[in-house]
């Protein structure tokens, strides 16, 4: 229910949000949030140092917030399952050679290899998407790779290469359709990692660039404002606990619903 | 040497030579350090002074040859040493994160324990809904909402910088929460996995104690688990860390790395990189050590 209002929000944002959210007006900067003294009419969560309206800016960050997550989750999910499934099924030198860059993205803390690429790159909107496409392929490869070499030997396998069947439709029509339900989980959780890494590097000003907003980069730019106003950080950072609970609740049911092994 | 260690030198050799390539692959490094309207003979003379004039088979050699020696090259920002900054950063960071470590560990161990063992009560349920709270709560998040009740409203501790113990207090809580939630979680399913065991009900019929049970019989087995998130735990906490120790502006590892970062200065963040990598691969390799001494039947080497 939440998480379809939070979508809902997110994608109607140009027709939810009540104001513009970059029309700045001077006279009425770092007003307080409505029921407070100074309040002006019409914003009700308050207005930041340039008089923009806080709760129209929080919706349109909120878009951009998930969907760049969602972004990063389909690339990821994408390459790491394709190198997985390559990976298990294929053996040898392939999957040696992935397990190889696998083992290493595990060692090395993701926010370090972002900060690099970012420094070489330069802060924009293809080099955003493309780290958070990268951050996490990881771990979908190797639930992939396991539940691919679990499926090996088994006699429906076996029984498709028996008739002839063609690697790629093996591959695809029969093995993929069985590791889905653990793809799915993991997607949830690689989601809210996401909006973490998201909100953390524009928190820094190091992802989403001005005037455009997420919630992250809404919190990184009202820091400076804390004494005097802090609605301006207060709204966006309480938002994004509310998305990153509803992601990990949604993650933890899916896991109940479609995983029966991990029911406790 | 064992075959983890090779693969953790491997690892850390592989880390090293993806950072060579990042910093070198985008070739208008040399025109972010010039201001724009440099003419082209000082331009080719900084191009030489720092050695990018050279081929890159050359370059990567003295890349590892320098690194090897001890040399990680001058910071382009600061104009001396890279470890020298790094080292004057240490102090602060470990202190930082032994602390967070310690909180964790010494909050969660005991919360867990008393989750699995009160499994089924409001003080269990309590416990693990704060748990996953402190989960779900990105640290950057929980640090600002820290800091606006802490510093802004109340006024009680200080919002940046470090030195008297108040200024301990916020980043170790931003720092540890998400261990602290780990601990507590694999904790409990740990030792509630041990609980149902055969050889725990063999010890309570002849007799042991309920407390030796617990402690001595059920948490040793129960550790090694425990163990093993901590150290993979370290990967996302030093993450945390460096965005963490941004926000309370700590005087860390952390913040200079991305103090590098917006100012691109690259020596400083390549050895930044490599450091923390170093740090990551040799805390996974000393959990993997540790194994044995909690559980002898782990055979380091095998």
């Amino acid at each position: 229910m939440v998480a379809a209002l939070l979508v809902l929000t997110a994608a109607l944002a140009p027709w939810v949000a009540p104001l513009d959210p970059d029309a700045q007006s001077l006279l009425s900067r770092l007003r307080p949030p409505a029921g407070f003294e100074r309040a002006k009419a019409g914003y009700l969560l308050g207005t930041d140092q340039l008089g923009r309206d806080v709760l129209s800016r929080c919706i349109h960050g909120l878009t951009v917030t998930l969907g760049m997550a969602a972004l990063g989750t389909a690339i990821s999910m994408t390459v790491g399952t394709g190198l997985g499934l390559l990976s298990g099924y294929l053996g040898g030198r392939v999957d040696d050679a992935i397990m190889t860059v696998v083992d290493i993205q595990i060692a090395v803390p993701f926010t370090l290899v972002a900060l690099l690429v970012i420094a070489v790159a330069g802060t924009g909107i293809g080099v955003l998407i493309l780290v958070l496409g990268i951050a996490y392929w990881e771990q979908y490869a190797r639930i992939v790779r396991g539940q691919v070499l679990a499926l090996r030997g088994l006699p429906f396998v076996e029984a498709g290469r028996a008739i002839g069947m063609s690697d790629a439709r093996l591959l695809f029509r029969h093995i993929l359709p069985n590791v889905a339900s653990p793809i799915i989980v993991q997607a949830t959780l690689v989601i809210s990692n996401l909006i973490l890494l998201e909100s953390s590097l524009s928190f820094l000003g190091l992802g989403i660039q001005p005037p455009t907003a997420s919630l992250g980069s809404m919190v990184g730019q009202g820091r400076d404002y804390m004494a005097s106003a802090p609605w301006i950080v207060a709204a966006p950072a309480l938002l994004i606990v509310a998305v990153a609970l509803v992601v990990l609740l949604i993650g933890d049911w899916l896991r109940d619903a479609l995983d029966v092994r991990l029911a406790d | 040497m064992s075959i983890r260690t090779v693969r953790a030198l491997f690892t850390l050799w592989v880390i090293m030579t993806l950072v060579f390539v990042a910093t070198r692959v985008s070739g208008d490094t040399i025109d972010f350090l010039l201001p724009e309207g440099t003419d082209p003979a000082s331009r080719q003379a900084m191009v030489a002074y720092l050695g990018l004039d050279r081929s890159m088979a050359e370059q990567y050699w003295i890349y590892l040859r320098e690194f090897l020696s001890g040399h990680f090259g001058l910071s382009l920002y600061e104009r001396r040493p890279v470890e020298d900054i790094y080292l004057e950063r240490l102090g602060p960071s470990l202190a930082l994160y032994a602390l967070a470590l310690a909180f964790a560990v010494a909050v969660g161990l005991p919360l867990g324990i008393l989750a699995a063992l009160k499994r089924n009560t409001a003080v269990a349920r309590f416990i693990m809904t704060a748990a996953f709270l402190g989960y779900a709560v990105p640290n950057f998040v929980l640090a600002i909402l820290l800091l606006l009740v802490f510093s802004f409203h109340l006024g009680w501790l200080p919002s940046a910088g470090a030195g008297t113990s108040a200024h301990f207090v916020m980043p170790t809580l931003a720092v540890g929460a998400v261990l602290l939630a780990a601990v507590v979680r694999f904790t409990r399913s740990a030792l509630l996995d041990v609980l149902g065991q055969d050889y725990l009900r063999t010890a309570r019929a002849k007799g042991v104690s309920e407390r030796s049970v617990v402690f001595r019989h059920a948490l040793r087995n129960a550790l090694i688990p425990i163990l093993t998130v901590i150290g993979l735990q370290v990967t996302n906490v030093l993450g945390a860390a460096v965005i963490i120790e941004t926000v309370f502006a700590w005087p860390g590892l952390g913040e200079q790395i991305v103090l590098a970062t917006i100012r691109r200065d690259y020596p400083t963040l390549q050895f930044g990189v490599i450091g923390f990598a170093a740090i990551v691969v040799t805390v996974n390799l000393a959990v993997d050590l540790l194994y044995s001494v909690a559980d002898p039947r782990v055979r380091v080497g095998a």
